[in-house]
């Protein structure tokens, strides 16, 4: 017990100290250095560092506020994501785009499909393991995973709205296959949450809801190779495009690979949150079972 | 570029509220079950009724 608070307690500095580190790796290499674009991906190594570390450092000694702290760290990464994407990669030159200041939704929009990503395969193996184990940990799975997938995957829709609004001049198309199968994804997440809240808690809602969660996750592959197959409107891959090379400047992929990780961090902070949350409400009702049984008693 | 702006400062604040409502949901849940367990002297620890139930 002792041990464990020990370990509450000292998770904390890691946070804080992480915060320091990642803004000194950001700002300080700017001051001293002289400015230079092909310096700008060596910046960002050092914050991806930093963060990774810490991630490490809160999963092993984070105790049972491990969650909660990688929830913190991965939205202040996002943050300083969101903010270099704003104020300073931006002014890399890239002919690929119709809209160039309209770029900077790149660094919020695909790191909000890899985090929404993420969250379908997590409630794909929660529904799996509900499914074939009746495991408890596999339905808190299938719980975090789609209130994940459909907040992540809103973000990515209404990033790709705006984006689309400004590149192509309007903001979705019908008839593109990537579009309409990621929102497929997103409506399913909504009726899996929603269903969830609107039916009593019992093992054939559960069947129903797993069910739902184990086919719905076909759409994941389709929606990964839809673009390689049918290029409409959304483009295609421009990382791992599978021909040996990408269409992205290096300071733009170093900056992607700081919002992935940053993203990726936010995204298993909150399934870790929302696996412990559906764990105190499943205890909380088993009190009121036990309640109301004495009162009847 | 005001839109983007603005659209970005959306993004933050939605994702600053879902983390929020998130963690304050599980410290309110954590205090009404602390003291609802203190009240009753139980201490159940990770339980699932509807498993239980099944069993």
């Amino acid at each position: 017990m002792g041990e464990q608070a020990g370990k509450t307690r000292f998770a904390p500095v890691y946070v804080v100290v992480g915060l320091v580190l990642i803004m000194a790796a950001l700002w300080l290499p700017a001051l001293m250095v002289e400015s230079h674009d092909a310096q700008r991906s060596t910046y960002l190594f050092l914050p991806s560092l930093g963060v990774a570390v810490l991630t490490l450092g809160l999963l092993f000694k984070g105790g049972t506020h491990a969650g909660r702290l990688c929830l913190v760290l991965g939205y202040f990464g996002a943050t300083a994501v969101l903010a270099l994407a704003f104020l300073w990669v931006p002014s890399v030159p890239n002919d690929a785009f119709e809209s160039p200041e309209a770029q900077r939704l790149f660094y919020w929009h695909v790191p909000s499909a890899w985090m929404a990503m993420i969250a379908f395969g997590v409630l794909f193996v929660g529904s799996a393991l509900w499914f074939m184990k009746r495991s408890a940990l596999g339905w808190r799975l299938h719980v975090a995973g789609s209130e994940a997938g459909l907040a992540t995957g809103l973000m990515a829709v209404w990033s790709g709205c705006l984006w689309g609004a400004a590149e192509w001049g309007v903001p979705w198309d019908w008839t593109d296959v990537r579009l309409n199968s990621f929102a497929l994804l997103t409506l399913l997440a909504m009726v899996l949450v929603l269903g969830r809240r609107a039916q009593p808690d019992g093992v054939e809602s559960r069947d129903t809801f797993a069910t739902a969660g184990l086919f719905g996750f076909v759409l994941v592959p389709f929606t990964y190779i839809a673009t390689r197959i049918w290029q409409i409107r959304h483009p295609g891959p421009v990382i791992a495009s599978g021909d040996g090379g990408g269409s992205l400047a290096p300071e733009m992929g170093a900056l992607l690979g700081f919002a992935a990780l940053s993203f990726t961090v936010l995204i298993v902070g909150h399934l870790m949150e929302s696996v412990h949350l559906t764990s105190l409400e499943q205890r909380l009702d088993r009190l009121q079972g036990k309640l109301d049984a004495e009162v009847t008693d | 570029m005001t839109a983007l702006a603005l659209g970005y400062l959306g993004m933050l604040t939605a994702l600053g509220v879902w983390t929020w409502t998130v963690m304050s949901r599980a410290r309110d849940i954590e205090r009404r079950l602390a003291s609802t367990e203190a009240a009753l002297g139980l201490s159940d620890g990770n339980v699932d009724p509807v498993v239980d139930d099944e069993r």
